[in-house]
């Protein structure tokens, strides 16, 4: 039997490198894509040097044709494709009033544009195949509520969360499924960015802001990328065959849907 | 390494006798627990048959001590106690005005109570053993939003919810998750006696029954109760760690959220 194939955007560091790890442990064969070739290829060696099977592709996924051209790299190589997860994101810190729209754009073309691109490779993928298919996108506890000096951020996640709602009830006919999965405060580089920037806006110390809302889990630590990639695991599964159209919280208790 | 010990509340059938056989195939000691004996007997007689562990336990989940004594009972089988699946219920069709005292105080009792028990003595087993553990109720996709015909239930479900995320902050410091899953419209037969009921009350067929709650699945399949035994399969097992106080809904795209 040939492994399962999946594609995880943003491959290279962070969430989605550990649902690059995750997948490979779980018996897939993973396709790593991300902006950064060389980081994404770190990843992707690593991963092939445990005895996983693994390819890096250099893609950015606000441009429609390069996340089409990712989709094709992968079945390329691995001969199919079963599950997309549409990783890639970014954040933005600032107060809704000194939001530029250079900023909003980006935003938007990242996060929103590159979930629709993403979905609409797979989709297509997923059809021709004539299989069923799973599509998991990165929404966020920022998807469930509005957060401060995260307005922008919050309205591509809300929008993802919009996004996986249409497309979990548009696909279901053709056996594909679509949900999200919603961290919370994950130690990441974006978190880390979001600190120290949120301390410029409230003068205080690095650290600080970021120890505020470590303070309000209820499981009383903060979020690693295993503990995102766990869930992620379960969504690209047998066990969430009949899951469709929801955005799942693993923030270890802040936020309860 | 000894197995992990998990109980199941209302066994001997639909749901909870596909959670019990799930658990078992995931290495769990199962404790069926169900008010008819003879019916968590059969259940567990075939899990046995087909190499697990199980025990049968007479329960009525209405009343504290049994739920008490059924825990202990397994504890002290299995030597240990690491998850409970609160899912005992009942879904009587009853339209607001047919609505007595009686019915009122059975169906909370049941379904609320059980629920309540079954938590506290999850709780006082996982002290007594000195570490955490997971507590899954049963909601429903009728925990979500109210469905015609079953103000009671939904009221239950509802509740159930509220319950989950409390008992997901109280106890998160001791380690212990809670989390409910929220099923569709599942093949078993509390659903076949909604359907008929509706029907009925209808002057219409057990068919156009059960249409009415599922002509909106957009996987436009009515749900096997292996389907919700899979999910429950991720709350029980390490990649939920950092999942509690949510509802996972397994209903084939009904609710949204």
């Amino acid at each position: 039997m040939t492994n399962k194939v999946a594609l995880i955007t943003g491959a290279g560091q962070g969430i989605g490198e550990g649902i690059a790890r995750q997948l490979a442990k779980d018996g897939f064969d993973v396709a790593l894509s991300g902006r950064h070739l060389d980081k994404v290829q770190r990843v992707a060696d690593d991963i092939n040097q445990d005895g996983g099977n693994a390819i890096a592709i250099q893609s950015d996924v606000q441009y429609k044709d390069q996340v089409f051209d990712s989709v094709k790299q992968t079945v390329a190589k691995f001969g199919q494709m079963d599950v997309f997860v549409n990783n890639a994101g970014i954040a933005h810190v600032a107060q809704i009033c000194n939001t530029t729209e250079e900023d909003l754009d980006k935003l938007l073309d990242i996060n929103v544009k590159g979930t629709f691109f993403g979905i609409q490779a797979a989709a297509a993928q997923f059809k021709k195949q004539g299989t069923p298919g799973k599509i998991i996108n990165a929404s966020s506890i920022a998807g469930h509520e509005g957060f401060e000096l995260l307005g922008d951020y919050s309205a591509t996640k809300f929008a993802i969360r919009g996004l996986t709602q249409a497309a979990a009830k548009e696909l279901a006919r053709d056996q594909i499924t679509v949900n999200a999965y919603c961290p919370g405060i994950v130690l990441t580089p974006m978190w880390d960015q979001i600190d120290e920037e949120m301390g410029q806006v409230n003068h205080v110390a690095k650290g600080e802001s970021l120890k505020e809302y470590l303070k309000g889990i209820a499981l009383g630590r903060g979020e690693e990328p295993q503990d995102v990639a766990n869930l992620v695991s379960f969504l690209a599964s047998e066990k969430a065959n009949y899951i469709t159209g929801q955005a799942i919280m693993v923030d270890g208790g802040i936020k309860y849907v | 390494m000894s197995k992990k010990v998990a109980l199941i509340t209302g066994a001997g059938q639909g749901i909870g006798e596909a959670i019990a056989h799930r658990l078992s195939d995931d290495g769990f000691a199962v404790a069926l627990a169900g008010r008819h004996l003879d019916k968590v007997q059969k259940v567990a007689d075939d899990i046995n048959n087909n190499g697990g562990e199980a025990l049968a336990i007479k329960a009525d989940v209405s009343n504290r001590d049994q739920v008490f004594a059924a825990v202990e009972e397994a504890s002290d089988k299995f030597g240990d106690f690491n998850v409970i699946v609160n899912n005992a219920g009942l879904g009587p069709t009853t339209p607001i005005d047919t609505i007595t005292p009686d019915d009122f105080e059975w169906v909370y009792k049941v379904n609320v109570g059980g629920v309540l028990w079954g938590t506290q003595a999850a709780h006082q087993a996982f002290k007594k053993f000195g570490h955490g553990g997971k507590i899954i109720n049963a909601t429903s996709q009728a925990g979500v939003v109210g469905n015609p015909n079953l103000a009671l239930y939904v009221g239950t479900k509802f509740a159930i919810r509220g319950i989950t995320q409390t008992t997901a902050r109280d106890l998160a410091e001791e380690g212990i998750t809670a989390n409910a899953f929220a099923p569709g419209i599942v093949k078993t037969p509390m659903m076949f006696d909604i359907a008929h009921k509706v029907g009925q009350n209808a002057g219409k067929s057990d068919e156009w029954g059960m249409q009415t709650f599922a002509k909106d699945i957009a996987m436009k399949r009515l749900s096997e109760p292996s389907d919700v035994a899979a999910a429950v399969s991720f709350l029980a097992g390490k990649d939920s760690n950092y999942v509690t106080g949510q509802t996972l809904i397994v209903d084939g795209g009904m609710q949204f959220q």
